[in-house]
């Protein structure tokens, strides 16, 4: 037993042990140094790869990308911007006399399809409410509409081109039912503003008459059947 | 400064911290190391190794206590590893006596014999008689070494030594 214990002390320690250890950090200094720098190269690689993978996807399936969480807010703000998202059914242009029903949710549009009576194309009519009684509306190419509630009753017609705007005075604009119920009427005084708008409604359909010096030629825009949709 | 401060700080990252730890445990791991190999050269390559997966993986060790059992259980995995990694290789040219000092009580055929002697016993064993008699470690660190009960511990050192005297000759050891 004295021979195994004694047997220790007889292996000699060599002059190279402190290198052997000294090579050993070293090995181990570089070693971590690079796997470091292989986790960030990792996670770049993985992120660009995620990166183009959602990207491709979403090219050719956007609704995949959209149901992704997180993302689908990304198409929307890009959309949109801070002004809300398309609400077709949130207020309802109905074909009696009331001209809008629904929520009174502020900054949400709604999108009505709009055609000349021409057929020659169709347009889209923008709503959008701005507060309780201010809607906004982008009936066609030629001008925006901000019609603001009943309180109010001030009619303002804005160029989309040139964002000019135009009032009409409160006392100027007026909501009458006519005939049957089924029409209402909205009219600016034409002798001392440059612009109107009337508005028709019909059982099926509505007419929107958008007119003035200010505003070009006269256009009828009549609504599709499907104002409820 | 206590080495448990020592390890502690080497855990978070402080490099002299950890070369002092080697330092102080050099000559036990080289030791161990040889007495698996027999053999200068590469029980400093087993060193070395250790050192560097020692270096690599020290933050992961939990309690700063077992820093040495920790220490010693890779450098036994590693001197395994290599030895598994040598078996098929003849060595013609090594000679253990360029290990050994010269030594008064034992003529070097002994402490050839001794290590031969060794070198024969199953793993199992050969670690036992290493941790014991190489790394001067108790019969509990052996345990924690090794993970196993110190009865089993005890019984393989009791078995290891039974089957060096009848390897060596009672009269050697």
């Amino acid at each position: 037993m004295d021979n195994l214990e004694n047997l220790k002390n007889e292996i000699k320690i060599p002059e190279g042990i402190d290198l052997a250890i000294k090579k050993g950090i070293e090995k181990g200094k570089k070693d971590k140094k690079f796997k470091k720098h292989q986790k960030t190269y990792t996670k770049i690689v993985v992120a660009a790869a995620i990166l183009v993978a959602v990207t491709s996807i979403g090219i050719v399936h956007p609704d995949i990308v959209k149901a992704i969480p997180g993302i689908q807010s990304i198409p929307k703000l890009i959309k949109h911007g801070n002004m809300g998202e398309n609400a077709p059914n949130e207020i309802k242009i109905q074909n009696d006399n009331k001209v809008y029903s629904g929520t009174d949710e502020v900054n949400k549009n709604i999108a009505f399809k709009l055609k000349y009576p021409k057929n020659i194309d169709d347009l889209k009519l923008k709503l959008t409410k701005l507060d309780k009684h201010t809607y906004k509306g982008k009936p066609i190419d030629v001008a925006d509409l901000i019609y603001e509630g009943d309180n109010n009753k001030q009619l303002v017609i804005q160029e989309v081109n040139t964002d000019e705007e135009t009032k009409l005075p409160t006392d100027s604009v007026t909501i009458v039912n006519l005939e049957d119920g089924t029409k209402a009427t909205v009219i600016g005084d034409t002798n001392n503003i440059k612009a109107f708008i009337q508005i028709n409604f019909h059982k099926d359909n509505m007419n929107i008459t958008v007119g003035g010096q200010g505003l070009g030629e006269k256009r009828l825009l009549e609504i599709a059947n499907d104002l409820n949709e | 400064m206590d080495i448990e401060e020592q390890v502690k700080l080497a855990i978070r990252g402080d490099e002299k911290a950890f070369e002092y730890l080697m330092k102080i445990n050099k000559e036990v791991l080289y030791r161990a190391a040889f007495a698996y190999v027999k053999n200068e050269q590469d029980a400093l390559d087993i060193l070395q190794e250790t050192v560097y997966k020692a270096y690599i993986c020290i933050d992961k060790l939990k309690e700063p206590k077992y820093f040495k059992t920790w220490l010693t259980r890779i450098l036994i995995n590693n001197a395994i590893s290599f030895k598994n990694k040598n078996k098929k290789i003849i060595n013609l040219t090594g000679d253990i006596t360029n290990g050994l000092k010269s030594y008064e009580g034992n003529t070097v055929d002994e402490k050839l014999d001794i290590f031969s002697s060794i070198k024969k016993l199953e793993d199992k064993y050969k670690t036992v008689i290493v941790l014991k008699y190489f790394q001067d470690l108790t019969i509990t660190e052996i345990s924690e070494v090794l993970n196993c009960p110190s009865g089993t511990v005890k019984t393989y050192l009791n078995k290891a030594l039974s089957k060096l005297r009848i390897s060596m000759g009672e009269e050697i050891i």
